[in-house]
């Protein structure tokens, strides 16, 4: 036991190995310490200490934005208007289009900056926008891989996701599977374009829960609570239906949850992949259950007068990376499109 | 150059009888590497277990966030026990021979190797991704090669030193029962990893799919 002690203490000590290699170890120790900042919650408090130990007044920055549910920064991006009509087939189609301009309006990525500067194009939205419609071309119809090569390459895409298979992910393929064997280098351009640009792509390409005839009742945002009579944020929409009416899905994916509570009555939560998911409360009843998969269109229940309401109506929540966002504001960009 | 060898062996050697003071910084550190692939399938299967819970929750999301949450929890815990149980080897005069190993049996002394190995296995393999992801844009074909070698040395050095002596200078329990709480939370963090946080899951997948 002790000569298996001795060579794992030392690499031999009986040549003097353990008073000797103290500079590999060092390295490799200062090494290991600085890949666990920005990649670990322990990294995230270890760095924003030493920044309030150098005097620098810092909020506590999220502990949990390494993990893959929060992975998306709220979404105070502004969404943009499709302006792109008459789009040709080997161009980059909407919605992806519209969500890449969204998130390139907010900064190019370094690697985007790098590749418009090597053609000699001015680093604008409108000339990345020309660069992914050439990487389209040549690959049609994979739109979310040709967002995820602007940021990454294609190189470091693949590696990522040879990874992400070895550590027996289920959909290595997808971002969310593979974020996390990214560099840390890259993981804020990642998140901020990649994660950003595929979690509004699949907002925009969300139907409507019910008929469009019926009129929305109260609106996303600050209100004065109808029960309780107080200013309070209201993080959906309300939509006047009877109870019965059939609620669908508007795009497909997979029941998180079915369950009921005083405030939201019965509910359901569908999460339809990239960060999006949507909520339905006050239902009357659910016609799915957890863990069962939906097409769009598909009935997931039936609306109802449950919980703190007033009336029978649908509150409708759309949420990105767990913020909620305006669903009217995407029904919008839809409608115009 | 002689001479610089000269003093470079000295200022080794002088390091190297520093190593007590910091080495555990660093095994501490590679633990936080491989803890972290382990929580962030735990607040996955954490959600998805209190989703399932027909509990009346303050608001539809309370479940994610709650998930997420005891993840980070379960992360930093995991990380405390892990400094708490390096830092208790420090005191500990060394067994002599399994049977002194057998003489402080407890369950900090099965859990804490059993916990340690697969968590800084994992923290070797994020070592190596990053050494190949440096190493690639200036030498793509050498890049894998490189994080393994690095990934290897990690491993001889800061892994394999890190769990010889939570194995060699385990602590002399009050009672076998010494370290429960602790095992209750590390053990589960070391299986994730066992299953997500190395890479041989996509190799057997290769060599078993035609």
């Amino acid at each position: 036991m002790s000569t298996v002690g001795d060579w794992l203490e030392a690499g031999p000590r009986r040549g003097g190995g353990g008073r000797r290699l103290g500079l590999l170890d060092l390295v490799l120790v200062v090494a290991v310490c600085s890949a666990v900042v920005g990649r670990t919650p322990v990294g995230t408090l270890g760095w924003w200490a030493s920044q309030r130990l150098q005097g620098t007044e810092l909020p506590l920055p999220s502990l949990t934005a390494s993990f893959e549910s929060g992975m998306l920064a709220p979404p105070a991006i502004d969404v943009l208007p499709p302006v792109d009509t008459g789009l040709r087939e080997d161009q980059l189609p909407d919605p992806h289009r519209t969500a890449l301009r969204t998130t390139l309006a907010a900064g190019l990525p370094d690697a985007v900056q790098q590749a418009l500067a090597a053609r000699g194009a001015e680093a604008t939205v409108e000339a990345a926008l020309e660069l992914v419609d050439e990487r389209y071309a040549a690959a049609p119809g994979a739109p979310d891989r040709v967002v995820e090569e602007l940021v990454l390459g294609a190189e470091l895409r693949d590696r990522a996701v040879a990874r992400a298979r070895a550590a027996g992910a289920a959909t290595p393929e997808r971002f969310a599977s593979y974020r996390r064997f990214l560099p840390n280098g890259v993981r804020v351009d990642a998140d901020r374009v990649v994660g950003g640009t595929l979690a509004v792509a699949a907002v925009l390409d969300l139907g409507w829960p019910v008929a469009d005839h019926f009129p929305i009742t109260s609106g996303f945002g600050y209100r004065t609570h109808p029960v309780l009579k107080t200013r309070r944020f209201h993080n959906g929409t309300d939509v006047g239906v009877p109870i019965g009416t059939p609620i669908a899905a508007p795009r497909a994916g997979v029941v998180a949850t079915v369950g009921e509570n005083p405030t939201s009555g019965k509910y359901v939560i569908v999460d339809h992949g990239q960060g999006v998911r949507t909520s339905y409360c006050h239902l009357s009843a659910a016609d799915v259950a957890q863990g069962d998969e939906v097409t769009a269109g598909q009935r997931l229940a039936r609306s109802g007068n449950t919980g703190r309401s007033t009336g029978p109506h649908l509150h409708y929540i759309v949420r990105i990376g767990g913020e909620a966002v305006d669903p009217i504001r995407f029904r919008r960009i839809q409608g115009s499109g | 150059m002689t001479q610089l060898l000269a003093v470079v062996l000295r200022v080794d050697a002088f390091v190297a009888r520093s190593r007590p003071l910091w080495r555990w910084l660093g095994q501490a550190a590679l633990v936080v590497l491989g803890v972290h692939l382990a929580a962030d399938h735990l607040d996955d299967l954490l959600t998805a277990g209190l989703e399932a819970i027909p509990a009346p929750w303050p608001d539809t999301e309370t479940p994610r966030v709650t998930g997420t949450w005891m993840a980070v929890g379960a992360e930093l815990t995991t990380v405390a026990w892990t400094v708490w149980a390096l830092a208790r080897t420090a005191a500990v005069e060394p067994i002599d021979g399994w049977r002194g190993w057998w003489g402080r049996r407890s369950v900090h002394t099965l859990a804490a190797p059993l916990a340690w190995a697969p968590l800084a296995a994992a923290g070797c393999w994020v070592i190596a991704m990053a050494v190949e992801d440096a190493v690639a844009p200036l030498w793509a074909d050498a890049a894998a090669g490189a994080g393994w070698a690095v990934a290897a040395i990690v491993a001889w050095r800061l892994a394999a030193s890190g769990w010889w002596e939570l194995v060699q200078r385990t602590p002399p329990p009050s009672s076998w029962r010494d370290g429960w709480l602790g095992a209750v939370v590390v053990l589960p963090m070391a299986g994730l990893a066992l299953r997500y946080g190395l890479p041989y899951h996509g190799l057997w997948a290769s060599w078993s799919t035609p």
